[in-house]
């Protein structure tokens, strides 16, 4: 391959992604033309101006969209929230609800002071600390520039997250391709609601697919339904924030290299072989199950659901934390590290698990014998 | 450049090519591209617009085992260029009334 040759290729690949993106927009018996009249296009110009024509087209995403809003098939992309206004949006979020939450936090904290008290407070040792990440905007800032950022907020619908050669964002409704609007931005893509739906989900469920290019190495993600499914499968990311009010949450073969946040209002939680520095996950109605590969640190969360811990090794750190207040939680072979025993007490040391009204049963993973702590 | 080249220069620049007789997109576009200064794709859109407005015809011919499109102006799209040839003549000559005043040609 000569240091002149396009990134994307031949004129054919080039045409076969065209045609892909335009597949978003553009009816089929005009999509033909479209692709028929670059076609004959290359074929005439012959192999030795190929590449100066691929330079010129640019980047294939662009000329679709271009060609889409030529034809009126397309609105010209609204231009999403900057970082800054997305960065104050949240700090004022979080400044509006400390009144709130201190007046709670007054109210619902047990308290320890009084005298006579026989409740005993232990303090977490800084060891066992669950390590947070305190985001600094200016490195966010120049890792969406290195890296990408990808930001999904939808009022309802399924999300698909996954990994491919090039980037596509699509949408379905019942099977049928549906419009979705997003903007890019570098690698910043924003993919914001729909066009042609309904406000209200009354036609069906839509569901979002978001493929992330392979060149967008490990990229921040931040992704939000509120009413839909999230599934996120055979992905890398930096960190990656994933929430939904009514749906469930599944993420499979997930390497974070940072922060892995599952949120879930009333849904289910399933991480399965997802390696991270942290997993935090957290759910008031549904369930949590966590299992295959063990993120160095992991803090669940569930109201009323229970948690399961399956088929977890090696949990050589301490830096657990598992909470299920009216749920049960449920731990089946796990492995401790190698130089801890594995006793009914080392796991409940070791995986700091409690529960309010819930029961904690234990198969140790030498013997499988069933505890109830 | 700093004037853009609109639709209806680049239309009736596009007819006065196919008056000379019909001809395929691709040399098409590198006519037009050795006066003017447009891209790969520009045409496109332009010929779709002068079909559905009746202004050209395509017909598919065979060339080395594949189609070719070729592109034919209408007698509307001989009205409409004769039409635009004039308005550009005076149009360009208001424009050089302009910016050639005082000067002694």
């Amino acid at each position: 391959m000569n240091a002149q040759t396009y990134p994307y290729g031949d004129w054919q690949n080039y045409l076969a992604q065209l045609d892909r993106v335009l597949a978003r927009w553009v009816p089929d018996q005009e999509r033909k033309d479209i692709i028929n009249w670059y076609t004959e296009y290359f074929e005439d110009a012959g192999p030795e101006r190929e590449q100066e024509i691929l330079r010129q087209l640019g980047n294939p995403e662009e000329l679709a969209k271009q060609l889409a809003e030529e034809r009126g098939y397309l609105s010209k992309p609204k231009t999403g929230p900057s970082r800054k206004q997305v960065c104050i949006a949240a700090i004022l979020v979080v400044l509006l609800s400390l009144p709130i939450y201190a007046i709670f936090h007054q109210i619902l904290r047990p308290d320890y002071s009084g005298a006579g008290n026989a409740v005993e407070y232990v303090e977490v040792p800084p060891d066992r600390a669950i390590p947070g990440q305190v985001e600094d905007p200016e490195t966010a800032e120049a890792h969406q520039y290195t890296y990408g950022r990808i930001e999904v907020n939808i009022p309802f619908g399924d999300i698909v997250l996954d990994k491919g050669e090039i980037l596509n964002v699509s949408a379905t409704l019942n099977g049928h391709p549906a419009d979705i609007n997003y903007t890019i931005d570098g690698k910043y893509l924003y993919v914001d609601g729909y066009s042609g739906i309904d406000r209200e989900p009354t036609s069906g469920q839509p569901v979002i697919h978001v493929t992330v290019p392979s060149s967008w190495t490990l990229p921040d993600v931040f992704a939000i339904t509120y009413q839909g499914n999230i599934t996120v499968m055979d992905f890398e990311a930096y960190n990656l924030d994933v929430n939904t009010v009514t749906g469930d949450i599944r993420v499979q073969e997930v390497q974070v290299e940072n922060n892995l946040n599952l949120y879930a209002t009333s849904g289910n939680i399933h991480a399965a072989n997802c390696s991270a520095t942290l997993l935090d996950a957290s759910t008031d109605a549904g369930e949590i199950m966590v299992t295959g590969e063990t993120p160095e640190a992991m803090s669940l969360a569930s109201g009323t659901g229970d948690i399961y811990l399956e088929m977890l090794k090696g949990l050589n750190q301490v830096n657990y934390e598992i909470y299920a207040s009216e749920g049960s939680i449920y731990v089946d072979n796990v492995q401790l590290g190698d130089n801890l025993s594995q006793t009914a007490e080392d796991y409940q040391r070791y995986l700091q698990v409690f529960t309010d009204v819930g029961d904690v049963k234990i198969f140790t993973y030498d013997t499988g014998m069933e505890n109830t702590l | 450049m700093a004037f853009a080249l609109g639709s209806p220069l680049l239309e009736v620049c596009v007819l006065a090519v196919l008056e000379r007789g019909d001809t395929y997109g691709y040399a098409l576009t590198q006519e037009v591209k050795a006066s003017l200064d447009i891209s790969e794709s520009t045409l496109y859109p332009v010929l779709r617009r002068l079909e559905r407005d009746g202004y050209l015809y395509v017909y598919d011919q065979p060339y080395q085992g594949r189609n070719r499109r070729y592109y034919a102006i209408t007698d509307v799209g001989r009205i409409c260029c004769q039409n635009r040839r004039e308005e550009w003549q005076s149009f360009r000559d208001g424009i050089e009334h302009i910016l050639r005043k005082g000067e002694t040609v």
